[in-house]
Parts: C-alpha cells; sequence; structure tokens
C-alpha cells in the first residue's frame, strides 16, 4: 500500500481563501461534512431510508438485535452485496488520491452529505490511516482493502482496528526539550571550555564535547524511538486500543460509551512540527483515564476525534432503538441527535446535524475580556492593601514611623507587581484564547482556542457538570460576563490548568446568555431565574463578618502608625455597604431542571447546577450559623474540588433544596435543542 | 425505585443512631493522640527532674481526656442517621452540625472499613460514595454483623445495574 505523503493530502490547516469545496469548512473531517459515511446514499438524503444491510436478506428495514448487532458480524463482502456504487458528481473537486493508495480494495466511494450537499469522494480513513504504518508493520494486513465497504453497507468493526503508530515526526517532538537541553548545554562547553586559562591551556578541547554528547544523544534518541517504535493504537467502532511501553507494557481499552471528551491539543513544539495531539478523557481521577497519542498529523487527529464522537453516537443510537430495557447504553441520556433515529429500525448511519458557531471571539473582544478580567478588579483593593502592609513592615523593621522612603519603596514595590500581574493577564489571556471559537454539533460542544498552544476541546454537552456565569463591576458596566463550564473528565485531562477540568468562554455579551446558555442546559426556553434572597437575618451576619474582616486587615497599619492610623479603622465601615450588597446579591432558585446557587459582589457568580448532576447535597452551620438560624447549603457534583455552596440560607429553605433536589425528575437529558442560534460577540 | 418493602429492618426509614459501641471506638479515637502526648510530657519533664511539671501535665492531660471523652460522647449522640425512601440522609457534628441526603441512585461505590479498635468491638464504618469526592455519607460505627446486610441492602437500592453512566 502506497502511503500518502503529508502533501498529497487536503491540508485543513492551509488557511487561504480557496473556494468551493476546498473551503477550510468543507475540508475539516467533520460529522457534516463528507468525509464519514453520513448515509447510505448520497441520492437518497437526509431522510433516505437506508437499505437493510446487505447480510440480511429480505426487503425492509431490519429490526436491530443488540444481541447480535449489525456492526458487531463478520464483515460483509463488499464484492458480494454492495449496491452499485454512485456516481460521483461531476462538480466535486476531488482531493488527489494516489493511485493505490487504497489498494487493493474497490476504489473509495463518496459518501453524500446528509444535507444535500455535494458529495466529496474523500477516502474514509484514508485521511489519517497510511501515514506512518508501513505495510511492514507485524500485525497489519497488506491485503486488507483500508476502505469503509459498499455503500449503504454497515461499516463493519474489523473492517479497520489495524495497530497504527503515531507520527515519526513525534520523536523529534517528544525530544524537543532535550535537544534544546543539550544543544545549549554543548554550545556552553564549546564556549567556556576551549577558552583559554592563563596558562594557554584550553580546558575542554573539542573531542571531549562530542564524546560527551554523542553517546548520550544517541541513548535519548534510543529510547525516544523505541517509546514510539512500541506505542500503537487500534480503532475500532467500538472502542481504542492502546499498547504503549518498552520494559513494562501497558494496554488499555476505552470503549467509546465511556468517551468523556475529545480534545486537541497542539502545543508550540507541536505546532512547528506540523503535529497535533489527541487526548481521550473518561470520568475519573487517575493517569490511566485519559490517553494522549502524541502525536498525529492533523488531520488524522481531526479525522479520529470525528470518528470517535461519530461512533460513540452511533453505538448510544443503537442502544436506544434496542428498547430501554436492556439498559447498558439507554442509561446514557437522550438522543444526541434531534433527528436521530430512535425506531426499533434504526439504520446503520446516524443523520449527522450540522456544526453550529455560537461564539466566536475577535482580538479586540479578548483584549477588552482581558483588561475587564476578574484579576485587573481584584487588583485596585489588593493593591492597596499591599502598599499599606508593605509601609508598617517597613516602619516596623527601621523603628521609625512612617517615613516617605518607606512608603516610596512599598508603592513601587506594589507598582511593580501590579504592573507584572496585568501584563501577565493580559498577555495570557489574549494568547490563550487566541482565534477563540464555541460551536455545538448535535450533543457537542466544540471549543477551538490558542495561539502558541491550539486547543480543540470537544465537551459533550451532558458531561457538563455546571456552569458558572462571573462578572465584576468593571464587566457589569459594558454588560460582559464570562462563563466556566465543569465537566467531568479526569483532572489532568484536558483543562485550563493542570488541576481543572474548567473551559472558559473568556468574554461574553450578557445578551447572549440568552442564546447560549439554553443551548448547554437543553432547553430552549432557559433563562436564569429569580433568585430568592437569603432571610433578613443573614444581612446582619454578611455585615458583621466583612466588618471585623476588615478590621482585621487594618489592624497591623493602624497600630503602627497611631494615632493618625487609627482613622484607617474607619475603613471598616466600608463592611456595611458591602455587607449590603452581599446580601442584595445572593440568593438562590430551584426549578425542575436546575438548582441556582448565586453570591459575590465583586466577582458576582452565578452557579447553575443541572440537577441529574447534583450527586448528593449536603448543609452545614456552624454555631454563629445556628444562633441566626441559617445553614451552608453544598451541592456535590462530580470533579469538583469545592462544591457549589451558598452560605446563610435559611433552615426551611436549606432543607428544601437539600430534599428537592434529590428527586430529579427525569435523568435523561433533553436532547439540544435544533433552533437556528448564531451568536456573535 | 423497586424496593417496595425494605428487605433489611435496619433500612426501615426510621431514625437510627449508631451502634452503641462506637462510644467507645470514639473516645479511644480522640483520647489516643492525648494520652501519647501527655506520657511523653509526663516522661520528658521526670528526665528534667521537673516533677511539679510532670504533675501539671498529667492535670492537664486528664483535663484534656476529659473534654475529649464528653466530646465523643456528644458526637456519638449528634449522629443520627435515616435510610428514606429515595435517600440516605445523616444529621452530626457537635460544633458544626451537618445533614447530608445521599440519593440511592447516585451511590457508584460501597466501602467498609475497620479500624484496630473496631475490629476489637465488632464495628465497621460503611462509607456511601458517589461520582462526586464531596459527598459525606460515612457511618462510623455499624456492627460488623449487620454491615455486610446493610452494604447488600444499599447495592440493591442503588440499583446498580442501572447506573451506568452517573456521570
Amino acid at each position: 500500500m502506497t502511503s500518502m505523503t503529508p502533501s498529497d493530502r487536503p491540508d485543513s490547516e492551509e488557511d487561504g481563501p480557496e473556494p468551493g469545496p476546498h473551503s477550510r469548512a468543507a475540508e475539516r473531517p467533520r460529522y457534516g461534512s463528507s468525509a464519514w459515511p453520513v448515509g447510505p446514499n448520497p441520492l437518497a438524503g437526509p431522510g433516505g431510508a437506508p437499505t437493510g444491510p446487505p447480510s440480511q436478506p429480505g426487503p425492509g428495514p431490519t429490526p436491530l438485535n443488540l444481541a447480535t448487532p449489525m456492526w458487531f458480524g463478520p464483515p460483509t463482502s463488499p464484492a458480494a452485496t454492495s449496491p452499485p456504487a454512485p456516481p460521483i458528481p461531476p462538480g466535486a473537486t476531488s482531493p488527489p488520491i494516489p493511485p493505490g493508495a487504497s489498494s487493493p480494495g474497490p476504489t473509495p466511494p463518496s459518501y453524500g452529505s446528509p444535507h444535500g450537499g455535494p458529495s466529496q469522494p474523500t477516502p474514509l480513513y484514508g485521511m489519517w490511516k497510511p501515514i506512518d504504518i508501513p505495510e511492514t508493520f507485524p500485525k497489519a494486513d497488506p491485503n486488507r482493502p483500508f476502505v469503509p465497504g459498499a455503500p449503504g453497507a454497515p461499516v463493519t468493526p474489523d473492517l479497520d482496528d489495524v495497530p497504527r503508530r503515531t507520527s515519526k515526526r513525534s520523536i523529534l517532538a517528544n525530544l524537543s526539550g532535550t535537544i534544546l537541553v543539550s544543544l545549549y548545554l554543548a554550545f556552553r562547553f564549546e564556549i567556556d571550555g576551549n577558552r583559554p586559562n592563563r596558562a594557554g591551556q584550553t580546558l575542554v578541547p573539542h573531542w571531549v564535547v562530542f564524546a560527551a554528547v554523542l553517546p548520550v544523544a544517541t541513548v535519548l534518541f534510543g529510547i525516544a524511538y523505541l517509546r514510539w517504535r512500541n506505542f500503537t493504537f487500534r480503532v475500532n467502532q467500538h472502542r481504542i486500543v492502546i499498547d504503549r511501553g518498552v520494559l513494562t507494557r501497558h494496554h488499555q481499552v476505552i470503549p467509546f460509551d465511556r468517551v468523556q471528551q475529545v480534545d486537541i491539543n497542539r502545543k508550540l513544539t507541536a505546532l512547528v512540527l506540523g503535529l497535533s495531539e489527541v487526548r481521550i478523557d473518561t470520568a475519573g481521577s487517575g493517569n490511566e483515564t485519559s490517553v494522549k497519542l502524541r502525536f498525529l498529523a492533523p488531520q488524522d487527529a481531526d479525522a479520529l476525534r470525528s470518528f470517535i464522537l461519530y461512533h460513540r453516537d452511533l453505538r448510544r443510537a443503537h442502544a436506544q432503538a434496542a428498547g430501554t430495557g436492556t439498559a447498558t447504553n439507554a442509561a446514557t441520556g437522550g438522543s444526541a441527535y434531534p433527528g436521530a433515529p430512535v425506531s426499533p429500525t434504526s439504520p446503520t448511519h446516524l443523520p449527522l446535524p450540522p456544526e453550529r458557531t455560537l461564539v466566536t471571539l475577535s482580538p479586540r473582544q479578548l483584549i477588552v475580556g482581558a483588561l475587564t478580567h476578574n484579576t485587573m478588579v481584584s487588583l485596585i483593593p489588593l493593591g492597596i492593601l499591599v502598599a499599606v502592609w508593605t509601609g508598617s513592615f517597613m516602619a516596623i523593621a527601621s523603628r521609625r514611623p512612617a517615613n516617605s522612603g518607606a512608603w516610596v519603596a512599598g508603592g513601587l514595590i506594589t507598582f511593580v507587581l501590579l504592573l507584572f500581574i496585568v501584563a501577565q493577564t493580559l498577555i495570557g489571556t489574549v494568547i490563550r484564547h487566541w482565534g477563540f471559537a464555541l460551536s455545538h454539533q448535535g450533543d457537542d460542544l466544540h471549543l477551538r482556542f490558542g495561539l502558541t498552544d491550539q486547543r480543540h476541546l470537544t465537551v459533550p454537552r451532558r458531561r457538563i457538570q455546571h456552569v458558572e456565569v462571573i462578572d465584576n463591576p468593571l464587566r457589569r458596566i459594558f454588560g460582559l460576563v464570562d462563563l466556566h463550564l465543569h465537566s467531568a473528565a479526569s483532572t489532568n485531562g484536558a483543562g485550563e490548568g493542570k488541576a481543572s477540568t474548567k473551559f472558559e468562554i473568556p468574554v461574553l455579551r450578557r445578551a447572549d446568555l440568552a442564546i447560549v446558555l439554553p443551548l448547554l442546559l437543553g432547553d430552549p426556553h432557559w433563562h436564569i431565574p429569580d433568585l430568592t434572597p437569603r432571610p433578613p437575618a443573614a444581612r446582619g451576619r454578611a455585615i458583621r463578618r466583612r466588618v471585623l474582616a476588615l478590621v482585621v486587615a487594618v489592624s497591623l497599619p493602624a497600630i503602627t502608625f497611631r494615632p493618625a492610623g487609627l482613622a484607617l479603622f474607619l475603613l471598616a465601615l466600608a463592611g456595611i455597604p458591602w455587607g449590603l450588597a452581599a446580601h442584595r446579591r445572593a440568593g438562590s432558585a430551584v426549578t425542575p431542571s436546575v438548582a441556582v446557587l448565586g453570591h459575590g459582589v465583586l466577582h458576582h457568580r452565578i452557579v447553575i447546577v443541572p440537577r441529574p448532576k447534583i450527586q448528593s447535597a449536603r448543609t452545614t452551620s456552624s454555631p454563629f450559623q445556628r444562633t441566626a438560624g441559617l445553614q451552608t447549603v453544598h451541592l456535590d457534583v462530580a470533579r469538583s474540588l469545592v462544591a457549589p455552596h451558598l452560605f446563610d440560607v435559611d433552615t426551611a429553605m436549606a432543607d428544601t433544596l437539600r430534599h428537592q433536589v434529590m428527586t430529579v425528575p427525569s435523568r435523561r437529558a433533553a436532547p439540544m435543542p435544533a433552533g437556528p442560534a448564531a451568536a456573535t460577540t | 425505585m423497586q424496593t417496595a418493602a425494605p428487605s433489611y429492618t435496619i433500612l426501615d426509614g426510621s431514625v437510627r443512631q449508631l451502634d452503641r459501641r462506637a462510644r467507645i471506638d470514639f473516645m479511644a479515637d480522640s483520647a489516643t493522640f492525648l494520652a501519647v502526648v501527655t506520657v511523653v510530657a509526663i516522661v520528658a519533664a521526670l528526665i528534667a527532674k521537673a516533677p511539679t511539671a510532670a504533675a501539671f501535665a498529667a492535670f492537664v492531660g486528664l483535663v484534656l481526656s476529659g473534654i475529649s471523652v464528653l466530646m465523643a460522647g456528644l458526637r456519638w449522640s449528634r449522629f443520627t442517621w435515616q435510610a428514606g425512601p429515595e435517600s440516605l440522609d445523616l444529621h452530626h457534628g457537635v460544633i458544626t452540625r451537618r445533614s447530608s441526603s445521599v440519593p440511592y441512585h447516585r451511590i457508584q461505590q460501597i466501602d467498609l472499613r475497620q479500624r484496630p479498635v473496631q475490629r476489637m468491638l465488632g464495628l465497621s464504618t460503611l462509607i456511601l460514595r458517589t461520582a462526586a469526592a464531596s459527598t459525606d455519607a460515612e457511618l462510623p460505627g455499624v456492627a460488623t454483623a449487620d454491615a455486610d446486610a446493610l452494604r447488600q441492602e444499599f447495592l440493591h437500592r442503588a440499583g446498580l445495574d442501572d447506573l451506568d453512566d452517573a456521570v
């Protein structure tokens, strides 16, 4: 089998104003595009009834039998049963397929777009198959046709399932850090070592440097090569299998049912080398719950991601079609697709929904978002506090009352600190979220962002554990919020930080919440409910607590600089409006679908927890709270370090919250509403 | 829930307390550390030939142990639990009071644990785990004789065959 060189394949990374099917959207292998077997016949259109699987005789749709689903069966011979190959529309531009790329099977058939678009005769997995696995690969069968059977035929499981390796360039990518370090060391040795000393001798001759670097480099490269060589992955319709390890072998099986999330990351090294990392996350916290494929060619990574998501949804549709009685997959929730077939005559292909863009952020918007970021707002009070404390510490240390020098030094330190944080936040936010785009496709959310580290996260909507709408005074002026989505993927999986499963829409117009939130929560009419305020007893407590905190915060400077400094205690009076505002902004609401908690003054956040995601609920009360008849409510959700909670709810409300959220009306999530929605902030 | 009639009498929905022997376990739990510290302090004081200090340490140790024993008793008496039709409810805590509701269908895993003192007393700790790490559902003193039956019953109520995709 001839391997396609990367340049032969349509390169989705090339961003150019090419017209027609070569536009970026058309070539990116997504469900909506024609790269996947989305319909039995391109002429049948989206509603086209599938012809029964060829292996099953008799006209009409065949009832699905879950015990022996057709896609578990042996591969059917395409030659024996295939209907005539559909004609390739003459207008369609086909990417160049080198002869023999998919031989010895039949010519790669074209797959019609389910939406009646022009079909594009792209080989199905040809996109990512032939890249690095030569015919000499131990387990690969070179005689196996690498084409998805005849059109209309069920995609058979052992059609593929051939061990593959990652891109060869990943050896380089994995070694990049080491290479840079050793180059630097060698360079230093060359320069420092060859500088003659006073006696005129060179310390380290050239050959020593080479003698030191060469074996080390060889060993490192050898290890990297062995690791690459021993890493293989196999994919079929149900699962991905990873075999890895040089000395200790690891064998990992991830059924697609369990996939929480599929991400594509392109860090700087990978970007330079033209590679992508695919990360598959399942629920859990250990290392073994997330699998990284480092690295694949970008189009291969995209194809693999689409493949996994497609077959995950296909399995779910099958399970549903088989009836909820058998339960295993039926419990996985609602249909992923509004138009998904749920009758017992479930076809072997899903009509695939198009991808809809919800939010895109331009650089200007990102800068606005960074400038109004929470960090910026916290900086002002924090800066003042730090300056005052630094000043008082210096006064204490120098045993002199507040002199101007101490204040200047304190101010300067604070200013530099602030500047550093501002620059870091501003640049960091913009670079991290560069080119941000949020879209949804059926039940999956896609987030694409990043300048140096490009990410493409795919989060099934049903896996979102809770959503936070956050704003601050600055953002309230401009009518902006940011939105945090918390998923249940493993903590060391793809998130913003290392210990986070949070995804962020960095800036969003408040008005657009009306479009985005209903999609996230699966209810077209969803809106943030009015929050029930906390009882009056909570107001007094809110004020008292804040006044006390302020007294503590200013105590040291106030006592240091007495008597004038004692005026600082007046600052504690700010606790009164602060507490009042805190009380005004806090509240809770329970609707049939979600529990909503709101609190915070500077960073006001509204936490929306879908009730099916609440694992358990708790209330706690300190002695102080009990004297006021108040409690704190905690809603436990998966993979959250701190459970969403609300202080100082009255006992009756707390008990209601604790019990109401337990009675979930339905454990199934509603399907994603199919309304045409596109908000461009 | 398919369980029309609870098959195990402890789970009949009434408010229950922990096994009485758990008090001893709680006391041992809180007093052990204090006792060790006190003994070390006394020995150190005796070595340093400061009998007054030793007496003082002994006195403080005794008082603190008395308080901790009292707290352990309170901790036991404040701990109530109730296996309702849908969820397990716990109420406990001496200074900070905690109430917690764990619906059976959220149970992912049930642990049984025995500390040495518990083994001597014939007690077990039953821990219900959900997908959320912050869930608080621990029965820190049920008779070992009952523990397995309890575990079975909770598993049954959890309907773990139907819990394929709770996350």
